[in-house]
């Protein structure tokens, strides 16, 4: 349905984008994973019409939107990372203006409008002015804005950063909608990793402007097989003891958590004596300790080194 | 486009803080200056007025008679001693500098006592007045000789200030007159001769010193007219400056650019800028105005003419606000959202001071005046000064059509600056 290929993009002498190749299908939900400045927005910006690649193609059922962006905006709804929306302005005026803007009228616009404010639970809300709404209200209305055109694909830009948690699960509930019971392509790019893992069936990962992975969630976590992650609870911090574990050969990362520590290892070596060895030869009590199915996390820090949050 | 009129119409009107900017702040002004300076426009001088005090060091009794002593030693014919001799009884460089200091214009800014030096400095320094002018011993000697010979150099007047001030430029400027007119003596006595030379400078015309020109017929504007006039405009053209920053949170949030994803054209996006600036300028004018003119009663008796008159100028400058917002709004997609800023802000205060919304333009240099009548607001102001005391309506169509000129080519100029699609 929608491909991007080899896209590449440069601001400055600066690459934010190089060779990224990625594609959707009808009814799919794909995630971009990538650490800030990956270059996810870039690639969305150039996906969206908004922005010309140096090179590289995006192509809408093989018509191209680099020339024709026109074919892509018809049926596209984009929900950037920013609030894109009028602070002086209501909820309801604010889904009015941007659905009169998509040609809607009338009674079908003010039809659309009560339907999103009803999916993102702020119909009660409608008449208040968007600077008075808490951060995840505001970022619900973000989403309905996007959605007045029935989009057949829907591109979200880390919809869900910096807001609480009853407004992050509505927000994921209202993807899962849109997606499985509406059909709508969506391509959801995040930081939050157990977000894409609920929501997408295929992930692309993104670092320093280049896809470095993609599959399925389990396609992806198999390239972790031939590893082991043990989380330690320990009683105390030890900086010693997290630098001798890095020096034993099997153990391939070690990384200091809250309460102790997270260690990546070769599948089926038998360190956990040596580990708790060396834990009481540090005087560091080992008060519990976790075998830890990977997770995209995991596969990401596997394949970059630094985890999401960096 | 209508959409787009009602948002940036709404967005501006419940920003409450740039409400209160932009309606209260010139009301406030416009009564603050008109009751602090009254009369200013109307009667310039009276906040020039200046305490003088003059010192005579110069002995012109003995100046007199050392020149008569002097002309013996020259060896003239007889009749040409005696031509000199009697034009002696004019040619009074004292006597001429007091006859400045006592012409009726002059007295309207200087009032002059004469002192002695030591009393006159006490009277500086404790600041009761602004300025010594002296005369120096051997000044009248000098100038006769430099008048009727041309001998030397002449000689200057000292003036003392404690600080400088526009009262004391005034004061040095009319001492600069006094000196001119006498080298238009001495030139005059060595080009025709010596009773033309003393009939040019014995005469009392020192109007060309100072002073103002009132005209039959034509109705004076009085301060609280000018300063409503020239604040609200001062301000509708501030409101093109805040109306074109909304443009920047609408590019940081990218508001703008899910506006481009719904298939809209810039075009009406500026458009809608355009209309709501237009309205909203149009709105901010005539409240000012209108308050202004009840609650200060600026303009009163004035015919529906007069009211026609006013409105069309105050439409086609409500255009160029428009066309102005339209102009910012492409420098903010174009360039750093800090540089669009400071060039809208600059050319609003560059316009506002040439135009004569911060001070008087009648205060203003000849081409300085010239240079504002470019700007939509200096001309707005000039042919609004000009109708309030002419309603000749001939006057008013060259100024409508320059401003409409004016918001046309400014509508092109932002065209030509908006990004094309693809670099935003």
């Amino acid at each position: 349905m929608l491909e991007a290929m080899e896209l590449r993009k440069v601001f400055k002498g600066r690459t934010a984008v190089d060779d990224v190749s990625l594609f959707l299908d009808q009814g799919e939900s794909v995630g971009l994973l990538g650490p800030n400045g990956a270059g996810k927005s870039t690639t969305i910006s150039m996906i969206s019409s908004l922005l010309t690649p140096n090179s590289g193609d995006v192509r809408l059922n093989g018509v191209s939107i680099v020339s024709k962006p026109q074919f892509i905006r018809q049926v596209l709804g984009v929900v950037p990372q920013e609030i894109a929306l009028y602070e002086e302005l209501s909820a309801y005026e604010n889904l009015k203006f941007f659905g009169s803007i998509y040609r809607l009228k009338g009674k079908q616009l003010e039809a659309k409008i009560q339907e999103l404010l009803e999916m993102v639970g702020l119909r009660d809300r409608q008449k208040e002015l968007i600077k008075t709404y808490s951060g995840g209200m505001k970022r619900r209305i973000n989403i309905a804005a996007a959605l007045l055109h029935d989009p057949q694909i829907v591109i979200m830009d880390e919809p869900t950063v910096g807001i609480d948690p009853q407004s992050r699960n509505h927000i994921l509930e209202t993807v899962r909608l849109l997606n499985r019971e509406k059909g709508t392509t969506v391509l959801y790019t995040s930081h939050y990793m157990e977000e894409v893992e609920q929501l997408c069936s295929r992930v692309y990962i993104m670092d320093h402007g280049r896809i470095i992975a993609s599959g399925t969630t389990e396609e992806l976590r198999r390239i972790l097989s031939g590893e082991d992650t043990l989380l330690l609870k320990l009683d105390k911090p030890n900086k010693d003891l997290a630098n001798v574990l890095r020096s034993l050969a099997p153990i391939r990362h070690v990384e200091e958590t809250d309460n102790g520590l997270k260690l990546i290892i070769a599948k089926h070596s038998s360190l956990l004596s040596q580990i708790v060895q060396t834990a009481e030869s540090h005087q560091v009590e080992i008060i519990n300790i976790h075998v830890h199915t990977p997770s995209l996390e995991d596969v990401f820090l596997h394949l970059t080194g630094r985890t999401l949050r960096d | 486009m209508i959409s787009f009129f009602k948002k940036d119409f709404l967005v501006h009107w419940r920003d409450r803080k740039e409400i209160i900017i932009s309606l209260i702040s010139p009301l406030v002004i416009i009564a603050v200056i008109g009751i602090a300076l009254p009369g200013w426009v109307e009667n310039p001088t009276k906040t020039l007025q200046i305490k003088v005090a003059l010192v005579n060091a110069d002995d012109e009794q003995a100046a007199m008679q050392e020149f008569r002593d002097s002309l013996a030693a020259r060896s003239l014919p007889d009749d040409e001693l005696l031509d000199i001799e009697q034009q002696l009884e004019q040619l009074s460089p004292i006597r001429m500098l007091k006859q400045v200091f006592q012409a009726e214009h002059v007295k309207e800014i200087v009032s002059m006592e004469e002192l002695g030096n030591d009393d006159a400095l006490q009277q500086l320094q404790e600041e009761r007045i602004a300025a010594v002018v002296t005369i120096p011993d051997g000044f009248t000697l000098a100038a006769l000789n430099k008048m009727v010979w041309n001998d030397g150099e002449g000689t200057a007047l000292r003036i003392i200030a404690e600080k400088a001030s526009l009262q004391v430029g005034v004061l040095n400027d009319i001492i600069d007159g006094y000196v001119q007119k006498l080298n238009v003596q001495s030139a005059f006595h060595h080009l025709l001769g010596a009773d033309a030379g003393a009939a040019a400078i014995a005469s009392d015309d020192y109007s060309g010193i100072g002073g103002r020109e009132m005209v039959d017929g034509v109705e004076t504007v009085t301060s609280f007219q000018y300063y409503a006039l020239a604040i609200s405009i001062v301000f509708a053209l501030l409101l093109s400056v805040t109306m074109a920053s909304k443009a920047i949170t609408e590019k940081r949030e990218r508001t703008f650019q899910r506006i481009l994803l719904t298939g809209s054209q810039p075009f009406h996006y500026l458009m809608g800028k355009m209309s709501a600036a237009f309205c909203l300028s149009i709105l901010q004018l005539s409240i000012i105005i209108l308050i202004s003119h009840f609650a200060l009663n600026i303009f009163p008796g004035r015919s529906l003419l007069f009211w026609l008159g006013v409105s069309a100028v105050l439409v086609l400058l409500s255009l160029c606000v428009g066309a102005l917002v339209v102009l910012f709004t492409a420098l903010v997609f174009r360039l750093h959202d800090e540089t669009a800023n400071g060039i809208a802000f600059i050319f609003s205060l560059i316009a506002g001071t040439i135009g004569g919304s911060f001070v008087p333009i009648y205060i203003l240099p000849d081409w300085l005046r010239s240079a504002g009548e470019w700007t939509p607001n200096g001309l707005s102001l000039a042919v609004l000064l000009q109708w309030i005391q002419t309603e000749t309506v001939a006057d008013l169509s060259v100024p409508l059509v320059k401003l409409a000129v004016f918001a046309i080519a400014t509508i092109g100029l932002a065209s030509w600056c908006f990004p094309r699609r693809g670099r935003i």
